[in-house]
């Protein structure tokens, strides 16, 4: 359980990461479009009316409006209610907050939400997935934001992040109107990448491998030289764990499973069914077999992956780029110090010669912030979003506080993660524009690179670390260890991704529609499609990959697929 | 020329009695209104299974789609008769054992004659009903776990290799069931044993006269003194044949051995809840139900007709 909670608050950790304003890359900013807000009037809200007179965005109400929420995530030594976001609302705007409820998993939250859709009883301000949007439209549930939209979010939100994608957008019109807010839509900060121990290279000698049969062979080789305990770190779902799955390998000989792809004949197939697929799962099937991989994988959970690297027995890693974050630093060497580990991109096999990486999400997968039908204040929820960015990405108006503060003992206080409205209204490519302005800041001491918010943070944060590397301080290192991971240089994390993107290397998912059919069988087939996964590699089913795809296909893979192709 | 007509003396007597026993008829309101309200009441949800059932639409607003859930269940869902006749074999053998372990162990305990000792064992076998699935699963799981479970430890040390007893799907079966009936004998074995002290010691003291022995008397005294519970347990257990222990299954399994453990109710778990496919869950609940009644019906047949047993 405790675990469960680090790695919560790891996530939100990356999350607050990923916040930042976009206008680092050139391509999206517009900085012309700065509100003419002086900073002083943010510093002060209340007392910011007078000068505020002809922009309506941060004016006050004169009866109290209240706004209502239900929250995923658990009250942890906080109040969801009352907290730096819910008092500045109060006093700035004259907004109240009320919990209507909150839950501390996923899947309670879901299971809750359903409920609110089915009675109706649903929170004023709404985060929804593009099936939730599409069904509370069609009930009637959703009010038409096209005034509030126009009139009361801010220019620089505007242009610099909703409608900054070309069409992104569109999607949330429904015959002209206005319903929501399109904010999440195709990503490449998920894509996978390789973890290797460095110690462990040592110590076997090996060098850091440039295909994907060489990774396994290194694998094999730490297990051997009784370092690891597997070969490749693998837990129950297969090709949609985050932390580590079979994504990684299965990219790296050209198979995308989870989107879809090239069929060859113009249209798209599912690539979880690529014939292709079937020589990745016979790999596990043979380490599996060979005593390479977790007997227990099946039931293992996130936490036990994370014993696993605590205890020393992983060398090798297949995970999203927070697992740099957590939990690699908490790993220590004998010496207190973080044990380094290389982190490359998905390596190529022998024969793949259109090596691309795996994007994540498809239009179609878009989520959207509405408001409920019926609602009196839809303008006070604009002010809301426009304030939560304001406060973190906007470069005129940002204060650190609302981002995070540190506590007595120095340990930091993400107060990002605290605020009602959870979502961040950023680019998803916020980070890879860090990056590159953070590196060229500090190789060249030009510190104009740094635009946004979030380039100053970590900046200071890996300037912070090499100042520590100087001096020797190891509780430094070990603080700044993953930031430097992440943003210093080329080869860093998302240094790396920022090369693939302007390198054209991504594959991206071809699903641009969902359909009824989509919706109503997709969760149903993919716990399928794991379960067949996990008994092939396991070797505990006789079921063929032909008779597997032949299944998928009956149990609405056809007519799924069809569908999305006309 | 007139007759007075009379109420039939049936009405009568129901008045009569409707009057004395008014105390009575009250105090059966309560439980009244909790069945319509949790068990009649929610009947009406089940044309959610008829249904493309969309939440923010509700059960007025959702296309009727007929017998088209039913229908994907049993046609073209892979494996969904497996899961049928895994629930019908786990929750079988889990009867078998499950419904005799009990009686054997009560019967037993019945002879001892040192109270102390008997008390003991009665107590102690009591004592996992009152664990939850969810802690003994963690548990069981620790203790069989391949690489540093205790039971595979001594495995090793005699020489055998390690078993993933909760992972292969020849063993996971005998896990549930030997689980299930460690669990739950010791309440059975309580029931049972109050039974026991209903049984009139004349009997055995003629019996005794008779030169009956010990066998003789567990087979002509004991087991026809407390055959009316064994009875109504078994028919109390064959309608949830369909009932093959979610708490159990849900805690303990792994998506590697569905083959053989997963079961009606685990699937309606990921289909309804997981998954929010409330139509085609109440679809399989509803078939769920409807075999249970008739199960019911007939196992109730059955008692009524060898054994005389009424309940209504």
């Amino acid at each position: 359980m405790k675990s469960k909670l680090t790695k919560l608050l790891a996530l939100c950790f990356i999350a607050s990461m990923l916040l930042t304003a976009c206008t680092g890359g050139g391509e999206t900013v517009n900085p012309s479009d700065k509100p003419t807000t002086s900073p002083q009037a943010t510093e002060k809200p209340a007392e910011t009316e007078d000068t505020l007179e002809e922009i309506d965005y941060w004016s006050r109400y004169d009866e109290p409006v209240t706004v209502r929420f239900a929250v995923l995530g658990a009250e942890d030594g906080f109040s969801w209610s009352d907290n730096i976001w819910t008092q500045a609302w109060k006093e700035q705007f004259n907004i109240e907050t009320e919990i209507m409820w909150n839950t501390g998993t996923t899947e309670a939250y879901q299971t809750k939400f359903a409920m609110a859709m089915l009675t109706g009883d649903l929170p004023d301000y709404m985060y929804l997935t593009a099936g939730q949007f599409k069904q509370l439209y069609e009930a009637g549930h959703l009010a038409d934001i096209t005034e509030a939209y126009d009139k009361y979010i801010y220019p620089h939100l505007k242009q610099t992040v909703f409608e900054a994608n070309e069409g992104m957008q569109d999607i949330a019109f429904i015959d002209g109107k206005r319903y929501g807010i399109a904010t999440e839509g195709i990503n490449n900060s998920y894509t996978r990448l390789i973890y290797i121990r460095k110690d462990y290279m040592e110590k076997v000698g090996a060098q850091v491998p440039k295909t994907t049969e060489e990774l396994i062979e290194l694998g094999k080789k730490f297990v051997d030289a009784g370092l690891a305990k597997y070969a490749l770190p693998l837990i129950g779902k297969v090709t949609t764990e985050a932390y580590s799955d079979i994504r990684a390998i299965a990219n790296g000989f050209g198979v995308y499973p989870g989107i879809w792809v090239d069929d060859g004949n113009g249209g798209m197939m599912y690539g979880s069914i690529d014939p292709k697929m079937e020589g990745v799962l016979n790999i596990y099937r043979d380490l599996y077999k060979q005593g390479y991989i977790d007997p227990t994988f099946p039931s293992a959970v996130g936490d036990n992956l994370t014993q696993q690297i605590l205890n020393g027995e992983v060398g090798i890693l297949t995970g999203e780029f927070w697992v740099a974050t957590w939990p690699l630093p908490q790993l220590l060497d004998e010496e207190g110090k973080v044990v380094d580990w290389e982190i490359i991109n998905v390596l190529p096999s022998e024969n793949n010669t259109n090596h691309k990486y795996q994007a994540f999400g498809s239009p179609a997968d878009t989520k959207f912030v509405a408001v409920r039908a019926g609602y009196e204040h839809p303008d006070a929820i604009m002010k809301l979003i426009n304030h939560r960015h304001a406060m973190l990405d906007d470069p005129d108006m940002a204060i650190t506080e609302f981002h995070s503060i540190k506590d007595e003992n120095g340990n930091e206080i993400g107060n990002h993660m605290r605020c009602p409205i959870r979502e961040y209204f950023n680019s998803p490519f916020t980070n890879q524009l860090t990056s590159p302005a953070v590196t060229e800041a500090i190789d060249t001491g030009n510190l104009d690179a740094l635009v946004s918010p979030h380039d100053k943070l970590q900046y200071e944060n890996v300037t912070n670390y090499l100042k520590a590397v100087e001096a020797g301080d190891i509780e430094g290192m070990n603080y700044g260890w993953a930031v430097y991971k992440l943003f210093y240089g080329e080869d860093s994390v998302f240094g790396l991704f920022h090369k693939n993107f302007t390198n054209n290397l991504y594959f991206w998912d071809l699903r641009d529609k969902t359909t009824e059919n989509y919706e109503r069988l997709w969760g149903t087939m993919q716990q399928y499609e794991n379960t067949f996964y996990v008994n092939y590699i396991s070797g505990s089913e006789d079921t063929t990959f032909a008779q597997f795809v032949q299944e998928w296909n009956d149990m609405g893979g056809e007519l799924i697929t069809y569908e999305l192709n006309h | 020329m007139r007759t007075v007509i009379d109420a039939p003396p049936a009405v009568q007597k129901r008045k009569k009695r409707l009057k004395t026993d008014y105390m009575l008829c009250a105090m059966l309101i309560p439980g009244s209104i909790y069945l319509i309200i949790f068990d009649f009441f929610p009947l009406f949800g089940l044309v959610i299974g008829f249904q493309d059932f969309q939440l923010a639409k509700g059960i007025l607003g959702s296309k009727w789609v007929g017998l088209e859930n039913f229908k994907y269940l049993f046609t073209m869902y892979p494996n969904f008769w497996r899961i049928v006749s895994n629930t019908v074999q786990i929750a079988a053998l889990k009867l078998c054992f499950g419904f005799t372990a009990p009686i054997i162990v009560a019967l037993m305990l019945h002879e001892v004659r040192h109270i102390r000792y008997k008390r003991t064992i009665q107590t102690l076998v009591y004592v996992p009903h009152f664990i939850s699935w969810v802690i003994l699963a963690g548990i069981l799981r620790t203790m069989l776990d391949p690489s540093d479970g205790i039971v595979n430890y001594i495995l090793n040390l005699l020489g055998h290799e390690s078993v993933y007893f909760l992972g292969e799907n020849s063993t996971f079966r005998g896990v549930l069931v030997v689980s299930d009936v460690w669990k739950g004998f010791g309440w059975g074995t309580i029931i049972y044993m109050a039974a026991l002290t209903g049984i009139d010691p004349a009997l055995y003291e003629a019996a005794i006269i008779d030169g009956a022995g010990r066998f003789k008397r567990m087979w002509h005294i004991t087991l026809p003194g407390i055959m009316p519970f064994i009875i109504l347990n078994l028919i109390l257990s064959v309608p949830g044949i369909l009932n093959a222990g979610f708490d159990q299954i849900f805690n303990l399994y792994n998506e590697r051995v569905y083959k053989t453990a997963d079961v009606l109710d685990t699937f309606i778990y990921r289909l309804g809840i997981v998954d929010a496919q409330y139509d085609l869950s109440t679809a399989i609940g509803l078939v769920k139900s409807a075999i249970s009644a008739v199960l019911l019906v007939t196992s109730y047949k059955i008692a009524n007709k060898f054994y005389d047993y009424k309940v209504f």
